[in-house]
């Protein structure tokens, strides 16, 4: 038993040594390593996946042009799997061991903020596409995370500001029941009390995560009678959603208005046929909206790199956020991790999505882009469901003042 | 709530009720006669959706005999996979304890889940139901989908056939037998091993059909497997090991529950379940319909 | 045992603890903070083959009881001022007192139904967890969680961690070598017996569950700290199974069995996870081979048994 176990010893050790020598050898200093995390397998694969596409794209970009600096941009993936403590462990072994120079990420808000965490405590610079909690950026913010993604304040205010315009009194609340789904509904509710204060809320539904039995909701809310349904309905629950409601013919009664990014062709084709016309969804980015030549050669560009079909909104927004790291990286004229995140808050970068260009403000990181919203609108020619009559909202208007984000800071004290 | 809601409501947890008793039914079956833990027993669920899917919406075209032919074709092909893996890895863990039947059947888990994630990719897939199934009728003011219905009379139908099975064939007799003393069984000349092959396809059989009338209703996605395995084994714990019987009993209970319980408690419907799965074991283990085991 | 067996023990622990003690200075700050984790994950699993691989109990919820210790803990240290050590402590008495409570009904059923119990508990604990947003933060979890002083580097950390582990084996060892212990793997072994000369074995093994839920406490109020960070997922089943995984793998009726098992495995999710998406094929793999090839685990074969197999004419069967 001792010889064998000797023996094991000796070869885990021998391993562990192995490894070691592997440290020593570096990449050379050339290229600037970007740490990439997001979710490639789990239940949010099917953002994640996309995600990493649109960064891809954007590396393959930058180095066709030169790189940054003269040097070339390389990236090291991993795969957080939907789970946070994974997220927080690889984010650390990019860091500690991979000795990464900057983080790009992260699908799923509970990911991000356990990347957060660790690129305050080394100290790393953490520019995200996707997280969409205030509290990233608000209570839990500091320097080492910007996000370009617009949060559920935002996306709250919004809804209810394009609600104010049609004529629905009484909503029923559908969401999923995480904090996301809860900032959105509650944000929702306090700006609806504003634009429109003569409209209620008769009640509120919790869909868990991954949930595949949407009928007991759909029956409910026909039971309420409410004229009109605020979604915050993701993934699958988003698609059996409007499948399981067809043949109860609930939203040829009632309008529906739903958040939570979901108007991207992925999660639109499979249900073309079984989403009624004129439902109200956001987006990342619309192919044909704003008809802007920075859209276009975005879009000819993503297409061509990649060979696919049509561009997915959370590529699309993954590119954005590459786009400004690198240029924050071009114009402080460095890699150095402090001096990126002074040039964050002087840029302006054009974008795909609207006219206005992006802007991170310096209290919280934050940028300024907000969301593409439109209703739907079944296609007969193509067998495709598209988002028509779009309109840009900036985030500016509906997010929380500078103000408002230090008194959030000074409250948590 | 109005007469007319509630009829909805029953007939939209009868339906759910439906197919976990298809699920449950399977895995109760290969439980008490074999005597294996099955956790993969929801995969089969799984793989049989998006089978399902990709006859439905790549191969077979969308001809009105077509969507039908799956609802056969689906579950035979799901079978010849479980049976070849029965065969090849199962069979040899039927008399190990427990605990390697499980880590057996777990690894099979993460195998069949990635390979479907590599074919399928990470996007659901959803299929529509059929079109002469896709109306709805009022039954006392509530509109019941038509579809419904079908599931429902489906599960009955087939659960007469398995009931008659065990009944009334020789296989049943002898199954069943097995099931009680598989010593003496084999003295009799019986080959139990393919008894229990037999009995391992039925359990496949059922879950696979469960999993394709379900695609219509639902979409195929990353993590259903797991969520249905820990439902069909919450279930055939509440109606007894190896009862069919109580599986159905418990099938529809939970069904019911997981329906009502999401309209007027969403929050505790998750937990409910596991509740009464807990009460169930402390004062009753052996289930509703189940016998007392050693 | 032999006066050449015990000081070629002796000597091997002492070699490991001297490379332990060793590691910060040998390797970089990556492979400090993963021996941390591994020390942390092997108290658990160490606790849980008490009940496992000694009590013969097939628990398959013990992430309820880590998880929630954990909970308890970061709570304590996000939402209060009790300082860290007594918040430990408090997080080991809690995770004792659920263990208690949950275990009183557990140990009365046998197997299959133990194990779907302890799932279904860990799950209503999960459940709690998630659901609680103002006291748990939901699905955002815990982040932030401060961390005194005193370890508050990672080599202070590690050697933090290294001490409570030592100090934890040692109890192990004298709890699995006492009689009580004794009386727990006969219990395992034969149950009808042991009750047949008075002993009531029901109460043993909640005995046995308790004092193991104590220290998967322990092993959660310091996965915390080591994260400082604490999310839903580490009261999962998932989390049961992984635990349960690193006992089978390193071998659950061999002492050092679980923390074997728990190196290697954190070790290849590590490795494997970084260099190929297809993981769980690999983890389904090696889960198939242990089952065929290895089922007493990594340190539960000597190279007699191994050597055995060239030498099958020996001997009358």
């Amino acid at each position: 038993m001792k010889t064998k176990n000797m023996i094991r010893l000796i070869e885990i050790g021998g391993a562990l040594l192995l490894m070691t020598s592997f440290l020593g050898v570096s990449f050379g200093a050339e290229p600037i390593k970007i740490g990439v995390i997001h979710g490639l397998s789990g239940w949010v694969a099917a953002y994640g996946v996309n995600n990493l596409k649109g960064h891809e794209v954007a590396r393959d970009h930058y180095n066709a042009a030169g790189g940054i600096l003269g040097r070339r941009i390389q990236y090291i993936v991993r795969d957080h799997m939907s789970k946070s403590d994974v997220a927080r462990r690889v984010a650390e072994e990019l860091v500690l061991k991979e000795k990464v120079d900057f983080l790009l990420g992260v699908t799923m808000t509970p990911c991000g903020l356990a990347v957060s965490e660790v690129a305050r405590q080394y100290k790393i610079l953490l520019v995200d596409s996707n997280i969409k909690s205030p509290e990233a950026t608000e209570q839990f913010g500091h320097r080492y995370i910007a996000s370009v993604a617009a949060d559920s304040v935002y996306e709250g205010g919004a809804m209810a500001l394009l609600e104010k315009e049609t004529p629905s009194k009484t909503y029923w609340a559908i969401a999923m029941d995480y904090a996301y789904g809860h900032n959105i509904i509650d944000e929702f509710k306090k700006k609806l009390k504003e634009v429109k204060p003569d409209a209620k809320i008769m009640g509120e539904s919790w869909v868990k995560a991954g949930e595949t039995e949407l009928t007991p909701y759909i029956t409910k809310v026909l039971a309420s009678k409410a004229d009109g349904i605020i979604g915050v309905l993701m993934a699958i629950s988003f698609q059996n959603f409007f499948k399981q409601q067809a043949p109860y013919g609930l939203l040829n009664k009632v309008r529906m208005i739903n958040g939570g990014v979901m108007a991207s062709p992925e999660f639109l084709y499979p249900i073309a046929k079984e989403i009624p016309d004129g439902v109200v969804l956001n987006t990342w980015h619309l192919p044909d909206y704003p008809d802007t030549t920075i859209n276009k050669s975005f879009i000819k560009h993503y297409l061509d790199t990649t060979g696919e079909a049509y561009v997915p909104g959370s590529a699309a927004q993954s590119y954005i956020a590459s786009q400004v790291l690198f240029e924050a990286i071009k114009k402080a004229g460095t890699t150095e991790t402090e001096k990126v995140i002074d040039a964050l808050s002087t840029l302006e970068v054009d974008t795909p999505r609207s006219t206005e260009k992006i802007r991170i403000r310096k209290c919280d990181q934050r940028s300024n882009l907000g969301e593409l919203w439109g209703a739907t609108k079944y296609d007969r020619e193509t067998g495709q469901t598209k988002l028509v009559n779009p309109r840009y909202l900036s985030a500016d208007a509906l997010r929380h003042s500078c103000d408002e984000v230090m008194n959030i800071r000074a409250q948590k004290k | 709530m109005e007469l007319s809601s509630i009829i909805t409501q029953v007939a939209a947890g009868l339906t759910r009720g439906s197919i976990f008793f298809l699920l449950a039914s399977g895995l109760t079956l290969v439980f008490g006669i074999s005597k294996v833990i099955n956790f993969a027993h929801g995969s089969f669920y799984a793989l049989s959706m998006y089978i399902t899917y990709s006859l439905t919406r790549e191969i077979l075209l969308l001809s009105p005999l077509g969507l039908w032919l799956n609802i056969i074709l689906a579950p035979i092909l799901v079978v010849i996979v479980g049976v070849l893996l029965e065969v090849i890895l199962l069979r040899r863990v039927y008399k190990e304890e427990h605990l390697m039947q499980l880590l057996l059947t777990f690894a099979l888990v993460y195998i069949i889940s990635d390979s479907m994630k590599l074919i399928w990719g990470v996007a659901s897939k959803s299929a529509s139901r059929p079109d002469l199934l896709a109306g709805s009728i009022m039954i006392g003011g509530g509109i019941v989908p038509v579809y419904n219905l079908f599931v429902i009379a489906s599960a009955v139908g087939i659960g007469l056939g398995i009931w008659a099975i065990l009944q009334k064939t020789r296989f049943g007799i002898v199954a069943r037998a097995a099931a009680s003393d598989a010593e003496t069984t084999r003295a009799l000349g019986i080959d139990v091993s393919a008894v229990y092959t037999g009995v391992f396809a039925i359990g496949i059989f059922l879950a696979a059909v469960a999993g394709t009338l379900n695609l219509p209703l639902s979409s195929a996605a990353l993590g259903i497997d797991v969520e249905m395995t820990i439902l069909a084994f919450v279930i055939v714990i509440i109606g007894g090991v190896g009862s069919v019987g109580g599986a159905a009993i418990a099938a529809l209970i939970v069904g019911l529950v997981e329906t009502f319980g999401i309209m007027y408690i969403p929050r505790l419907t998750i937990a409910l379940i596991y509740i009464i799965m807990v009460v169930m074991l402390i004062v009753r283990p052996f289930g509703i319909l189940g016998r007392v085991i050693r | 045992m032999s006066r050449n067996l015990a000081i070629r023990r002796w000597f091997w622990t002492f070699g490991v603890i001297l490379i332990m003690v060793l590691l910060p200075f040998i390797l970089p700050k990556f492979w400090t903070r993963l021996a941390m984790e591994i020390l942390c994950f092997s108290i658990f699993a160490m606790s849980y083959n008490i009940v496992m691989g000694y009590g013969g109990m097939l628990s398959f919820g013990h992430a309820g009881f880590y998880g929630g210790a954990s909970y308890l803990v970061a709570i304590l240290l996000t939402k209060t001022a009790v300082p860290t050590v007594v918040a430990l402590i408090l997080g080991c008495f809690f995770g004792g007192l659920l263990g208690l409570v949950i275990g009183f009904f557990c140990v009365q059923l046998r197997a299959f139904y133990l194990a779907i119990l302890t799932m279904a508990f860990s799950q209503l604990i999960w459940a709690v967890i998630f659901k609680w947003y103002d006291m748990t933060g939901g699905d955002n979890g815990i982040i932030g969680i401060p961390v005194p002083a005193f370890i508050s580097t990672i080599e202070n950390m590690y050697f933090f961690t290294l001490i409570i582990t030592i100090t934890c084996f040692y109890i192990f060892y004298r709890i699995i070598h006492s009689p009580f212990g004794l009386t727990l793997v006969s219990l395992r072994e034969n149950t009808q017996r042991i009750e047949f000369i008075g002993v009531n074995s029901n109460r043993y093994r909640l005995y046995a569950f308790t004092i193991s839920t104590f220290f998967s406490g322990l092993a959660g109020g310091i996965y915390c700290l080591i994260s400082r960070g604490v999310f839903p997922d580490i009261a999962s089943w998932g989390k049961s199974g992984e635990v349960l995984l690193c006992c089978v793998l390193g071998g659950m009726h061999k002492f050092f069995g679980p923390a074997a098992g728990s190196v290697l495995m954190i070790l290849l999710e590590n490795v494997v996870g970084s260099y190929t998406e297809r993981w769980p094929i690999i983890l389904g793999i090696l889960f198939i081979l242990i089952v065929f090839f290895l089922p007493r685990g990594i340190l539960g074969y000597n190279l007699k048994d191994i050597t055995s197999k060239f030498h099958r004419k020996e001997g009358i069967t």
